[in-house]
């Protein structure tokens, strides 16, 4: 019974010290989670002034969105690509007769004073005649037009994007400067149309049937995972198409190639000459050369055949999925592997089967029974014999 | 992972003993200098050898050396850099030592007057050895090579994961501890050892049956194997270092006296003379923390 109860003391002890440190795991989790957050699906809606003429739903997509921990609202270069609309619900309350809807886009200015919708430093985006109950498109790449100015290519921006910030305006007089309750301030979207810049030092190591990439990660915040790029080996380089932005121009096609070994991976050579793959260059839209991707180090280019060399390069991509540029190409080659097990066979050995497996052997058996009989016949032996002492006690003291 | 469980439990395990003590120091309220002393238990369990502990639980802690190369049968290979040919074990993990930890649960169900106790026992323990599988791939050349035992293995991980288990009949001489005060108590164990093994890799293997066994499409890389379990030790007595917790906590019931102990451990987990066993038993030092109630 002590030793039951100890037990069970300690078993809660123990019980409370796992709560409490998987209880204290999570919310760093949590925080991980909602720092991805700008345009998060949880109704934001307007804000600034004493918001009571219009009010401003989060919009929806005409295009899947992205998961919640992906920033579903924001605008990454596939949604600009593919022109995705944002369709915001608007409300207001009395319309003034004659008045205008109208959506500027300021970059932090305050679209309110008539002088920055004047000057320029506010876009309209939308206007129409203001309604009780409208609905606002949005086209993801007329935003992204204005904010660029070179369509979905940002050549000037960092991977981090652009806060979107959206007046919605209700104006009865262009030239007059509004009162803070005509409108509101909408901030729960993101342009990002640049990936991460990617890793370095970048090493193919031998795995069967696939290869482990390691490398150094990006030292950028906006890293969320990383996608590795295969292709065979060898063939003629491509033209480097300057990798847009971040990327910077390219290397020229993966021409040095003086690092490859030929016969396993690579140490981190200055690259392997193949057809696709250019370092600096954006990745191929085929998805046939995606090997792999991981939210963490390293990754692995699974899918490859063995005993034929691949040129490999990696991506950094963010939150939004952007991919960034690619790495330096390195050249690796996967090969059979043998694990333990596989050399303790081909040693000879004859263990396994599961652990059933002891129906092979009757001496096991034999050993089993014997200690397990042992116990118990001690246990038994012990029980009658302090039996046979309580009733002799027993007995002595019925006959005094 | 692993390292943060392990971790955690040995917190949780100091955490409780030191809240406990807390809370008994702060129940105490007694002066030292108070000659007077009502409550006298510390003096008590000094001298009290009639308690008499019923149970024995053990922490153990140990490096491990799988004896899977000893088995018979086995043909070893040179590795480079090595000087003699190894077997499979150390071809793959090499030669070091891997990290044991174990618990053992004593019934101390006999008293032998003046001698000690004798009892069964049950423990359970946890082994795991991790590393890069070998390259198939005869003069592959240097390049992608993960550092390995010979210097350049896969990236792949392998490993042998071992529980062993063992019953047992423990010998605990604690007479002269508690009638003469010696505080070391000396041990020996003996029983059966059971060790449930299974080898993994990263790679989705598939594995044929080796001569002699029926057919299986995927052999399962997994098994039992069963030996003897022998152990000689002594254990320290510790409760020297509080004897005002060890009297309270043997007033509460809890536990009677800690110790800290040293053993060597025979495991010979061999199969009991079958060829077809993995050798997953050690002959190892053991040290640990153990406490009776």
């Amino acid at each position: 019974v002590r030793g039951l109860r100890f037990l069970s003391r300690l078993g809660a002890g123990l019980l409370g010290v796992w709560l409490a440190c998987t209880a204290g795991a999570q919310p760093a989790a949590a925080q991980t989670t909602s720092s991805t957050g700008t345009g998060s699906t949880t109704t934001t809606g307007c804000e600034g002034g004493t918001n009571t003429l219009v009010s401003v739903e989060d919009p929806t997509r005409n295009i899947d969105p992205r998961p919640a921990d992906n920033c579903p609202l924001c605008i990454s270069a596939r949604d600009c690509e593919d022109d995705a609309v944002l369709r915001f619900a608007v409300t207001i309350s009395s319309p003034p007769s004659g008045s205008t809807l109208e959506v500027w886009l300021g970059d932090g200015d305050d679209c309110f004073l008539a002088e920055n919708r004047d000057d320029g430093l506010c876009a309209q985006v939308w206007s129409e005649d203001a309604r009780t109950s409208q609905s606002v498109e949005l086209s993801a790449r007329a935003l992204a037009n204005i904010v660029t100015g070179d369509d979905c290519n940002d050549t000037g921006g960092d991977s981090t994007g652009y806060e979107l910030n959206l007046h919605f305006l209700v104006v009865t007089d262009d030239s007059a400067p509004l009162d803070p309750a005509d409108g509101c301030n909408y901030s729960g979207t993101r342009l990002d149309l640049l990936g991460p810049p990617p890793p370095t030092d970048v090493v193919a190591l031998i795995q069967e049937g696939s290869l482990q990439l390691n490398f150094t990660p990006s030292s950028d915040s906006d890293v969320a995972g990383y996608d590795v790029y295969c292709t065979e080996a060898g063939g003629t380089p491509p033209a480097n198409t300057g990798g847009g932005g971040v990327g910077g121009g390219g290397v020229g096609g993966g021409a040095g190639g003086s690092g490859a070994d030929t016969a396993g991976g690579t140490g981190g050579g200055s690259g392997c000459p193949n057809s696709v793959l250019v370092e600096g260059d954006y990745p191929p839209t085929a998805d046939s050369y995606l090997k792999g991707h991981s939210t963490s180090f390293p990754v692995v280019a699974a899918g490859l055949q063995n005993e034929v060399q691949y040129a490999c390069a990696i991506a950094a991509t963010d939150d939004l999925e952007n991919p960034g540029t690619l790495s330096e190409v390195v050249c690796g080659t996967a090969f059979p592997t043998d694990d333990f097990f596989t050399v303790y066979q081909r040693a000879g050995g004859l263990a396994g089967g599961g652990i059933c497996s002891i129906g092979a052997d009757p001496k096991a058996y034999a050993a089993v029974t014997g200690g397990l009989g042992f116990t118990l016949l001690a246990f038994f032996a012990r029980r009658r014999r302090r039996s046979t002492k309580r009733n002799h006690i027993g007995g002595g003291r019925a006959g005094e | 992972m692993r390292f943060g469980a392990v971790a955690c439990f040995l917190s949780s395990a100091f955490v409780i003993a030191a809240s406990q003590g807390e809370a008994r120091a702060q129940s105490s309220g007694i002066p030292d200098t108070n000659w007077r002393q009502r409550d006298r238990t510390e003096h008590v369990a000094r001298i009290d050898d009639s308690y008499r502990p019923h149970f024995a639980l053990e922490v153990r802690f140990a490096p491990y050396y799988p004896q899977v190369d000893d088995a018979p049968g086995l043909a070893k290979r040179a590795v480079p850099g090595g000087s003699a040919p190894v077997g499979p074990f150390e071809q793959v993990f090499g030669s070091g030592p891997q990290f044991y930890f174990g618990l053992e649960f004593d019934w101390q169900a006999l008293r032998i007057p003046w001698v000690g106790s004798v009892g069964p026992g049950f423990g359970i323990g946890y082994t795991n050895r991790t590393a890069q599988a070998l390259i198939n791939a005869p003069g592959h050349g240097t390049g992608g090579c993960h550092r390995g035992v010979d210097g350049c293995h896969s990236a792949e991980d392998t490993s042998l994961m071992i529980v062993p288990m063992q019953w047992l009949v423990v010998f605990r001489f604690d007479g002269p501890m508690r009638k003469l005060r010696v505080p070391v108590v000396p041990y020996v164990k003996a029983g059966v050892g059971m060790g449930l093994w299974e080898a993994s890799s990263d790679a989705d293997k598939s594995y044929s049956s080796p001569p002699g066994r029926p057919a299986e499409v995927g052999f399962a890389s997994s098994g039992v194997t069963w030996g003897y379990h022998l152990a000689i030790g002594g254990m320290l007595l510790l409760n020297w270092l509080d004897p005002g917790s060890v009297a309270r906590a043997r007033a509460g019931g809890d536990a009677a006296n800690f110790y800290l102990f040293g053993e060597w451990m025979d495991a010979g987990l061999r199969g009991l003379g079958s060829q077809n066993q993995l050798w997953v038993g050690t002959s190892t030092g053991v040290v640990g923390l153990a406490v009776d109630m």
